[in-house]
């Protein structure tokens, strides 16, 4: 084969920023570069080239062993050549071979599949971590909670009596196995929080009606514990900040909270069950329980999270108003509540008090979930601890 | 062989054209989106192939070298590197906090927070080295073999320096550092030099300086005469009923001055040093023979920003029509198959704000590469530069080449040139 029948292209060596005029021609298993003088510049194997780009719609090779090494076609290369030169290289390797609608398919169910993994495994996963380990973690994260936890010998001992009440390994150890105490913090909540410690802030006992209202609070906050959801919730948070750390910033932060509420969710239906179920065992009325959901409600409670300003100012209008209005509004307020509570980490509440109230049997006697002196040595608990300290709101939570 | 940047064009020049790029930029998002993120560093890498294949200088267009793969590692590096540490900080310092130990949980805080800045400096020198290194130019790479810890601390020290006369040595900061970074830089066989000076900068950054302080005082003086003035009117009004209302409309209106001021106006007079700063900076550089320079004029870095500006805000009307679309729907709610309680909602949920999700943030995300377009394209068509080059001389760089990519930068969300 002779020069005339080469293809004009240009080259760079690599070595130097000198453009070479050359023509290309066919040899075996490759390429021969003939420059200006006719003299053979170099040759080079179709295996050892790599397509770099088009330009002006004309393909740019480079050389896998020489990283600045180009030669650039000046006119479309024979069929021969063209049936041996690498192929454009569109997407990236695996997604050219299986063609991008195929890709995108497989992609999408390995995506789905690794959430639904990372989404299942605490539940799995979470019964395996030693509840030692947990312990000890609580007692790093809370350590005395920043001096804010209120003690008196007797208001203690009634809050121990109480756990006791509620939890059958409490029971046998003596009202000690969990760690729960009363923080003075001016907060309606209570947390569970890593090695069985459950905080009960000073605010919700202030705001309390009666000791089964804290008694049904106190029993599903001892159901997040029983059943490892603090353990569950914090494996949660990690893995899917790991999967979809990827993802820029905001979108993958969003999906990350959209999916860990949904999780969360279930979590406190979870934690309700456990309640209603300890709270029938002790036979403690739930009444006052659903009663506060229901006051919770028309508080429009503290995690339901904007989203939809307009709707949620309804639904606390109305359920303020509750039992004055007629029967279908209410269905409606319940509605707009449960579509809200898609946005929020706890279950509606008109949910929480139906399954509270509905708990409630006739012909059962109910006894009281503590003495009339335990509730008042509670109540004044803070109240009566020189040494605590005061906050007005969540320090760091 | 002597090749002269030509007389009628400038050194510099851009050919893209949006209608190659969008499809690059929407199937970017489709793959990323399916592959919960992990496709984004190859998306880059093809966003990035398009950019510098159409960016001519003198004869030849930019080719960009790096691959998705090195950017993945520098991404996971970062991450170990970077966030595993900062993980156990923000734990521990909280726990201290808790515990009491406030003082240990703020001296650590505060180390953390050198550690940052630190990395954040060690991070622009690399993310301009790991450019220079993947961008060739007619078979030939830059690069740098400084790794960038010297100028680390260089952009500790010198940023305090600049900061500490109450803000006043900024401009020699910036100039300075800008100089340390390219004079450690290199294309081929040649090292670039830059030589910037500050002073010239100054009258402009005395205007960005002094503006609030003038704007204060006049706001202050405002503020007198018009409490004067309200007094007059507060006797006038006690005399006919009523006289508390325009006090009220005069504070508010100041509120909406004052808030307009600290984020229009101000970023505005940023810009006109900026725009100076920039071609002060640029047009210092040297490679060689060749002067670089910078054409930009404040007017033009004005209508590039406001043009970025109306990109997000079309960007954000389409991504909350869906919003308001939904949360009517939701006003009627009959239509919408909700479970009862008891039953598990996680699938529902999840299906349904997963997509809710995806109509919000998929018009927000194509943001990012329209900006990244406009910028790389307004960049390229400012660049000038004037002198000679021999190509013939210009040999391949013997800097070392990394094979991860600017991952800390990433990490840290800082920009690059």
């Amino acid at each position: 084969m002779d020069a005339r029948t080469g293809i004009p292209a240009f080259h760079f060596d690599g070595s130097t920023a000198f453009r070479h005029s050359v023509t290309v021609e066919e040899a075996s298993h490759g390429l021969r570069l003939v420059g200006d003088d006719a003299a053979v510049i170099g040759g080079v194997l179709y295996a050892d080239l790599v397509w770099r780009e088009d330009q002006g719609g004309l393909p740019v090779y480079g050389l896998t062993s020489v990283e600045g090494w180009r030669l650039g076609f000046l006119a479309a290369p024979s069929a021969t050549m063209a049936a041996q030169l690498p192929r454009a290289v569109k997407y990236g390797g695996v997604i050219d071979r299986l063609g991008l609608p195929a890709a995108m398919g497989a992609f999408a169910v390995v995506s789905v599949a690794a959430v639904l993994v990372f989404m299942a495994m605490p539940q799995w996963l979470a019964p395996m971590v030693p509840y030692s380990w947990e312990q000890k973690m609580g007692d790093v994260i809370v350590g005395d909670f920043g001096g804010r936890l209120c003690h008196t010998d007797a208001g203690q001992a009634a809050l121990d009596r109480l756990e006791a009440k509620l939890d059958a390994r409490s029971a046998k150890a003596g009202g000690r196995e969990l760690d729960v105490r009363v923080a003075n913090i001016d907060m309606i909540n209570a947390v569970a929080l890593p090695g069985g410690k459950i905080i009960i802030f000073q605010g919700l006992l202030e705001k309390a009606k009666s000791p089964e209202e804290l008694a049904g609070v106190l029993a599903h906050e001892i159901g997040h514990v029983r059943r490892r959801h603090v353990m569950q919730s914090l494996l949660r948070q990690l893995g899917l900040s790991f999967l979809l750390g990827g993802i820029d910033g905001q979108a993958g932060g969003a999906l990350n909270t959209v999916l860990s509420l949904a999780y969360g969710r279930d979590a406190e239906r979870d934690a309700d069950l456990w309640s209603i179920d300890r709270m029938a065992a002790a036979r403690i009325d739930p009444t006052d329980t659903a009663d506060f959901f229901e006051r919770m409600s028309g508080m429009d409670n503290d995690d339901t999270t904007t989203k939809a300003p307009e709707n949620g100012a309804q639904t606390k209008a109305e359920a303020k108003s509750g039992a004055a209005l007629p029967k279908t509004d209410e269905a409606e307020t319940a509605q707009a509540e449960r579509a809200l509570s898609y946005i929020t980490t706890h279950p509606a509440n008109v949910d929480r008090t139906r399954a509270f109230m509905g708990s409630k049997k006739a012909g059962v006697r109910y006894v009281p979930a503590m003495p009339a002196a335990d509730w008042d040595v509670l109540l004044t608990m803070c109240d009566d601890d020189p040494d605590v300290k005061e906050s007005t709101n969540g320090l760091l939570f | 062989m002597d090749t002269h940047p030509a007389d009628t064009q400038s050194a510099f020049g851009f050919s893209g054209s949006w209608r190659e790029f969008l499809p690059i930029a929407l199937s970017n998002l489709a793959l990323t989106i399916v592959t919960l993120g992990v496709y984004r560093f190859w998306g880059q890498v093809r966003e990035r192939k398009y950019l510098w294949s159409h960016s001519r200088f003198i004869d030849a267009p930019l080719d960009w070298t790096g691959t998705g793969t090195e950017l993945f590692v520098g991404f996971l590096m970062s991450a170990v590197l970077f966030g595993v540490p900062f993980f156990i900080i923000n734990f521990g310092v909280q726990a201290l906090a808790l515990q009491g130990y406030g003082e240990i949980a703020g001296l650590i805080t505060a180390a953390a927070f050198i550690l940052i800045y630190f990395l954040v400096g060690v991070a622009r020198f690399r993310a301009l080295r790991y450019r220079l290194s993947r961008t060739y130019w007619r078979g030939i790479r830059g690069g740098s073999d400084n790794p960038g810890i010297q100028y680390g601390w260089s952009y500790i020290w010198k940023n305090a320096v600049g900061w500490l006369p109450l803000g006043l040595l900024i401009p020699w900061s910036m100039v300075s550092l800008w100089n340390e970074r390219w004079k450690q830089m290199s294309f081929g066989s040649h090292q670039f030099d830059s030589t910037a000076d500050f002073g010239g900068l100054m009258k402009r950054f005395l205007l960005f300086y002094l503006s609030p302080i003038i704007f204060f005082v006049v706001v202050f003086i405002a503020l007198i005469v018009g409490g004067i003035g309200a007094a007059i009117l507060g006797i006038g009004g006690a005399v006919f009923g009523g006289g508390a209302e325009p006090a009220q409309w005069v504070i508010a209106s100041l509120i909406l001055i004052v808030v307009a001021t600290f984020y229009l106006i101000l970023p505005m007079i940023w810009l006109i040093f900026y725009a100076k700063f920039y071609r002060v900076v640029v047009g210092s550089l040297t490679l060689e023979k060749l002067q670089f320079s910078f054409s930009a004029s404040t007017q033009n870095w004005l209508l590039l920003f406001l043009g970025d500006f109306a990109i997000w805000f079309v960007a954000s009307v389409i991504s909350l029509t869906p919003i308001a679309l939904i949360v009517a729907a939701f006003g009627l709610l009959d239509g919408i198959e909700i479970p009862r309680a008891g039953e598990s909602t996680v699938a529902f949920e999840v299906a349904m704000t997963a997509g809710l999700l995806a109509l919000i943030m998929i018009p927000l995300t194509l943001v990012g590469p329209f900006l990244r377009y406009r910028h790389w394209a307004f960049f390229m068509r400012h660049m000038e530069a004037y002198g000679e080059i021999d190509v013939g001389s210009l040999t391949q760089s013997d800097t070392r080449v990394n094979k991860h990519g600017e991952g800390l930068l990433d990490a840290l969300d800082v920009g690059a040139f």
